[in-house]
């Protein structure tokens, strides 16, 4: 049980914020209480770190008291302890200039090896936190220290897909080609959002993640494999 | 067989929305749908059509569409100049078009995007619950000149549409628009002056598009950088560099500036109609 406020946005929506640094805990809370929330009449429920947004299709005015009783009534509720039902995945990233432009440029910022930026982005098992900003862009936690760097002054017109990049305390992948201002350190050759697809969306919040190095000559056996498929 | 539409001419930027994209915004996709809500609902009630059919949304110049069985269609929103093989188009009024006819549709006027609906609404894809055209979600987000669509069944001739009074809620350019918005989760953080500095006019940016519409006037910011939240349509962010941005119908489902106000529904269907240069006045309840 945590701490929380519940205020409207707007016409349709309700946002609960949960005064709470994001740990596993939380996730597992917010993941337990996303399905919980989902039993009301909303169109859909999203969270952040820690933050739940939920959508109605009608106007909240004249029943906002008795919707924020329910509401209120389901965050107080224990959670079940039946774990958050993550996937791990593992991600193959080549860490090369000439598929991560910004590399060198970035190494040489953080005062640390090329190598040992590999090293150090490769060791942990990152949580997904939740998806959001492009389809399928995950939101991880758990980035090294050292490899904390902020966001680029002007950002980059094009960022292309499959971009491993780092922003700040945060790293993540592009899944499409977008403007964006984090340093783009490695690219993966792995597909993360397809239309076609189900779910459309590789990851999903409580999945985990961990990256390992490939060279470029893998990378670009896998991008054929991927042409060829 | 379903009545068929050809594009003969796509007009500056005609896309294909419904009412929108629910359900997928745990996985990064945006609404979507219409701009302007309120003309869209309008145009569909007009011809008797479901309340989310799909249709063309149009912005600053019309299309030329080109009709190949009797079809009602009705025109919504902005004005625009609009003739049937030469005819003229009454807007906000159901019109039949004939076999082989041609409606032309040009600059827009007094608003900054269209509505044209057919009746039975466009039978295109359905991707992820909405025939909405998003890019990457849809190959496409805007149409193209030798489109085409086919429609669905129409119902009009059955039952007309709602009888209700087209009303053009839209004025002419040199008019302050007044903007209803609700106090944001960050507005609180605000320092007074802030506050008072939201209540100056504010003219609508060079960046006006379905994503967002950035006002031209900074207000100073010295607030940081909020967690990566949830955002909707509506939602008013303050960058670091002071900019205000009003996030539109097919904007990103997160964001990390603070979220200073919440524009009310009505009002979004209003900035939806605002192009730049046009002024607006911040209503803050």
């Amino acid at each position: 049980m945590y701490n929380f406020t519940i205020s409207r946005l707007g016409e349709y929506a309700m946002l609960i914020q949960v005064a709470e640094k994001p740990s596993q805990d939380l996730l597992q809370w917010l993941v337990c209480k996303k399905e919980q929330l989902q039993s009301l009449p909303a169109v859909e429920v999203v969270f952040t770190y820690n933050e739940i947004l939920v959508k109605f299709l009608l106007p909240l005015e004249g029943r906002y008291d008795t919707i924020r009783a329910s509401v209120e009534e389901i965050l107080e509720s224990s959670i079940e302890s039946i774990g958050v039902n993550g996937v791990l995945h593992k991600v193959p990233v080549c860490y090369n200039t000439q598929v991560a432009p910004d590399l060198e440029e970035y190494a040489s910022q953080v005062n640390l090896r090329v190598d040992q930026v590999v090293a150090l982005h490769t060791s942990p098992i990152y949580p997904v936190y939740f998806i959001g900003f492009l389809p399928g862009f995950p939101y991880l936690d758990g980035l090294d220290s050292k490899l904390h760097l902020e966001r680029k002054a002007t950002p980059s017109q094009f960022i292309q897909p499959g971009s491993v990049a780092i922003g700040g305390a945060q790293t993540g992948i592009y899944p499409q080609r977008s403007p964006g201002g984090w340093h783009v350190i490695g690219s993966t050759p792995v597909q993360l959002f397809d239309i076609k697809k189900k779910p459309q969306s590789l990851f999903k919040a409580g999945d985990s993640i961990k990256f390992y190095a490939i060279t470029l000559e893998e990378y670009k056996v896998y991008e054929r494999k991927n042409r060829d498929n | 067989m379903n009545a068929r539409i050809e594009i003969i001419n796509k007009g500056f930027f005609t896309t294909m929305q419904d009412g929108g994209r629910t359900g997928y915004a745990a996985i990064g996709v945006p609404e979507s749908g219409a701009m302007d809500r309120h003309s869209f609902f309008q145009a569909n009630a007009l011809l008797n059509n479901t309340k989310d059919a799909a249709m063309l949304e149009c912005t600053l110049v019309g299309p030329t569409i080109k009709y190949y069985q009797d079809t009602y269609f009705v025109i919504t929103g902005a004005h625009v100049k609009a003739t049937l093989d030469g005819e003229p188009v009454k807007i906000g009024v159901p019109t039949l078009a004939r076999a082989s006819q041609t409606l032309i549709t040009s600059k827009i006027s007094q608003g900054t995007r269209c509505y044209i609906a057919f009746s039975g609404g466009i039978e295109s894809e359905i991707t992820l619950n909405s025939k909405s055209w998003y890019t990457p979600i849809t190959p496409n987000n805007h149409i193209r000149n030798g489109d085409t669509f086919s429609l669905g069944i129409s119902t009009y001739d059955i039952s007309k549409g709602a009888h209700i009074k087209y009303k053009y809620a839209y004025a002419s350019a040199g008019r302050v628009h007044t903007i209803k918005a609700y106090k944001g989760p960050e507005y609180t953080s605000l320092d007074y002056n802030q506050q008072q500095l939201l209540q100056q006019p504010f003219t609508v940016s060079k960046l006006w598009n379905r994503m967002a519409i950035q006002l031209q006037e900074p207000v100073y910011n010295k607030l940081e950088g909020i967690m990566t939240s949830p955002v909707i349509p509506g939602t008013v962010q303050l960058t670091p560099s002071g900019k205000i941005i009003v996030l539109m119908r097919d904007c990103q489902t997160t964001g990390g500036y603070p979220r200073i106000l919440q524009i009310a529904q009505p009002s979004i269907d209003t900035l939806a109609q605002l192009q730049q240069g046009d002024t607006v006045l911040l209503s803050v309840t």
